[in-house]
């Protein structure tokens, strides 16, 4: 047994930690207020691997592990929990979607440009596919394109339908769609500016500068080359990822708690009520104690989902209460340091009210979805 | 004998502040938010309404209908739009201050004009940047001259600070330790030597200021002084009293309006496989939440009953703070889980619930400064048993 990280892994934290304090803490606050990214910020996520964690190293990406991108995840979301639940949306479901399904010559450009922090690709699915057992429609649909001649839409499909509240689909250059056909549910990679696409962006709670959109797509033609994966398997594909993502927002919980934890816990012994520094009074104590107790029980979660995902052991039920847990725990924890700070909490001048938002927005309804999950996993395992 | 129905001027009062509600708060609140600044135009129709003096008496331009009215229609107006609630309560309890520790000329010469909306609002002076909930460490003073008094000193975290007309500031005028040298003056928005701040940029009530003010050689009248020299802090605490039981009864407002948003969206949306409303997870959300906000609402309405019966009623009212502001801001968080991506979207209105009530566990004293009071006024009274 050894809960120590390796060498690679505290390097590459000291890497991202130096970008977090210097191009993106100082600033996280702003995009925020602004509802936006600088475009140069993507080219720097894409040259310290940030944005093809687990693509291989041949195809252009870091070709980390589940540990040690959880590790980077959870420094980038100590001081920009939003940016780090784009970061990790990218990763662990758009991209990853792309790398298990675009086969042929668009796989090279494609994958090349997602990576390198030329565009960002975005997760166009419904909110439901989150659900066990889910039996909604994707709410797009995808017809053989009848009028594509011999020319290069020859086998296009044209899509129609709409998605509500996909994260990032603002800011992303590539969207993955899946639609209900004939062949049954299948995926595409589409170009959010193609002709029928549009994107109506949605002012959200929080991770504001993350781009959530409403998607519209109205007779869009998408090529067959961009079709990921067989027809009939965008279900199955989809379930597939949402092990790594969950893991993935179980990192960011922990980092908006930790950051958060960092911030009251200066703040407390700088304040002074009462004649002295209010981190020596029980009541702020209890809150600090608690705080750092219960992210290191998430974090000790997180990075043992991480583990078995990294030695090939089944790791979605370990994924789920990893995520569970600790998106409880930093939300609690953010509204701590809040309250820490009292009014100055409140304000925007401290981080730590935007840190709240945005564990709250990333806490979402999976709070319902993973104990269905949770449940039938215990049922498997303790049931008769 | 106990009697859980309201009386006819309660709920004429109530209702009259649900309509309003309705009428002129809801359809612009969440413009409100979105725009920031100060709620000028809800807050000025909430006194044509007859909202800014809700317990204070006829003579003085109020409607007399007591504490217990005040808390309902409190609640009735927050459950549309907490920003300007929060300058309408400040307003009242400015206005009931003055009613109570004013001499006859205060009381005619500010309260009618604080009940009309003439003052856009009032509003209350009494932290400062190092003495938030250790109020005993103040350092403003007021200093006594052949004039009056002159005032030195920075205040923070004033509500409707950029645009009230009466603020009443609580200054030492002696060097007395802790809160025995602190008096309260009443000083109208344009005396020279005070300076507005700048508004704070806040996580939620946005249609709502928040500002510091620099009091730099500000003059005011022998006239200015409320109530007896020295005896500021006993002002500060019946206005703080009175404050929480107000404070209360907004996140009981906040609360009830996340929870009716959530229930409408359970009730319209299908959901995948089973229909929202049939998920027993969606079920116990809302059960506790109605759970909870009816106990809030209770234990507020005591305390504002108290207030009302002359009783005293500091515990009560810090039970009814605590308890309501901490299960509205999780009345909120569940919503937020029941509506999952929809809660978030600015469009459903919860969101902005989740933000606004957010500062109610922190101003008019934290839930830490009312646990402190509560378990204070327990150990004394069974110290004596």
């Amino acid at each position: 047994m050894d809960f120590a990280l390796g060498e690679e892994e505290r390097l590459l934290r000291e890497t991202v930690r130096g970008l977090g304090q210097q191009t993106v803490g100082p600033h996280a606050g702003a995009w925020d207020e602004a509802r936006a990214l600088p475009q140069t910020l993507l080219g720097e996520l894409g040259g310290l691997g940030l944005l093809g964690l687990e693509v291989a190293e041949d195809e252009g990406g870091a070709g980390l592990g589940a540990v040690a991108a959880c590790v980077l995840c959870e420094e980038l979301a100590a001081v920009d929990g939003g940016l780090a639940q784009l970061v990790v949306a990218h990763n662990h479901l758009g991209l990853a979607h792309v790398g298990q399904g675009l086969q042929g010559p668009a796989r090279v450009s494609e994958l090349a440009a997602l990576v390198g922090g030329e565009r960002l690709v975005a997760w166009a699915l419904p909110e439901h596919v989150w659900m066990p057992d889910h039996e909604g429609t994707l709410g797009v649909t995808a017809r053989p394109h009848k009028d594509g001649g011999n020319g290069p839409d020859a086998d296009a499909w044209v899509l129609d339908g709409a998605v509500a509240h996909v994260l990032g689909a603002g800011v992303a250059g590539r969207l993955v769609i899946a639609a209900d056909s004939d062949d049954g549910p299948t995926a595409w990679l589409c170009d959010p500016k193609a002709q029928g696409v549009t994107r109506e962006s949605v002012r959200t709670l929080g991770a504001r500068a993350a781009g959530t959109a409403h998607v519209r797509l109205e007779g869009v033609v998408v090529p067959s080359t961009h079709r990921l994966a067989e027809p009939g398997s965008a279900r199955r594909d989809a379930a597939a990822l949402l092990p790594r993502a969950h893991l993935g927002m179980a990192a960011v919980a922990c980092g908006l708690a930790r950051g958060s934890l960092t911030t009251a816990t200066a703040y407390a012994q700088e304040r002074e009520q009462f004649g002295k520094p209010i981190a020596r009074h029980q009541a702020i104590q209890w809150k600090l104690a608690d705080m750092g107790t219960t992210l290191d029980a998430a974090w000790l979660l997180t990075m043992q989902a991480a583990w078995r995902c990294d030695t090939g052991r089944p790791y979605a039920t370990a994924a789920a209460r990893a995520r569970l847990y600790a998106a409880t725990v930093a939300t609690r924890a953010c509204s701590e340091a809040l309250q820490i700070h009292g009014g100055y909490g409140y304000t925007r001048e401290y981080p730590v009210e935007r840190a709240l938002r945005d564990a709250r927005h990333g806490q979402g309804r999976h709070g319902i979805a993973l104990r269905h999950a949770l449940c039938q996993a215990i049922v498997e395992r303790y049931g008769g | 004998m106990i009697d859980w129905s309201p009386n006819d001027t309660q709920q004429e009062v109530a209702q009259h502040a649900r309509t309003f509600a309705a009428e002129v708060l809801a359809p612009r609140a969440a413009a409100l938010d979105r725009e920031g600044g100060f709620p000028r135009d809800t807050l000025a129709q909430a006194a044509q309404a007859g909202l800014c003096g809700i317990n204070i008496p006829r003579a003085l331009g109020g409607r007399e209908a007591g504490v217990v009215a005040y808390s309902l229609a409190i609640t009735e107006t927050a459950r549309a739009c907490a920003s300007t609630t929060v300058a309408l309560c400040v307003t009242n309890m400015v206005a009931e201050v003055v009613a109570h520790f004013g001499t006859e000329d205060q009381r005619t010469q500010w309260v009618p004009r604080l009940c009309r909306g003439e003052l856009r609002a009032g509003a209350f002076a009494l932290s400062e940047p190092g003495a938030g909930s250790d109020a005993g460490a103040m350092r403003t003073t007021a200093t006594r001259t052949d004039r009056g008094w002159v005032l030195e000193g920075s205040k923070l975290w004033i509500t409707s600070g950029t645009d009230a007309g009466l603020f009443v500031v609580w200054a030492r005028t002696s060097d007395t330790p802790g809160t025995g040298g602190i008096s309260a003056f009443l000083v109208p928005g344009d005396t020279p030597g005070l300076t507005r701040g700048k508004p704070e940029h806040k996580m939620g009530l946005s249609g709502s200021t928040t500002t510091a003010i620099d009091m730099s050689g500000c003059e005011v009248g022998p006239e200015a002084l409320l109530g007896q020299e020295g005896r500021g802090f006993p002002v500060a605490m019946m206005a703080l009293d009175g404050g929480r039981v107000g404070i209360a009864s907004q996140a009981l407002g906040i609360g009830l309006a996340a929870t009716e948003a959530a229930a409408r969206y359970v009730r319209v949306h299908e959901g995948p496989g089973p229909a929202w409303r049939e998920q027993q997870a969606v079920q116990w959300a809302l059960a506790d939440n109605a759970t909870d906000l009816d106990a809030a609402r209770l234990l507020t309405l005591r305390a504002a009953w108290l207030k009302e019966q002359g009783r005293t009623f500091s515990r009560e009212a810090s039970i009814a703070k605590v308890f309501s502001t901490e299960r509205a801001f999780a009345a909120c968080d569940r919503a937020l889980e029941i509506m999952g991506a929809a809660g978030t979207d600015e469009a459903e209105g919860v969101e902005r619930r989740y933000r606004d009530v957010r500062v109610s566990m922190i101003y008019e004293g934290t839930s830490e400064v009312q646990r402190i009071v509560i378990s204070r006024n327990i150990m004394w009274r069974f110290s004596k048993a």
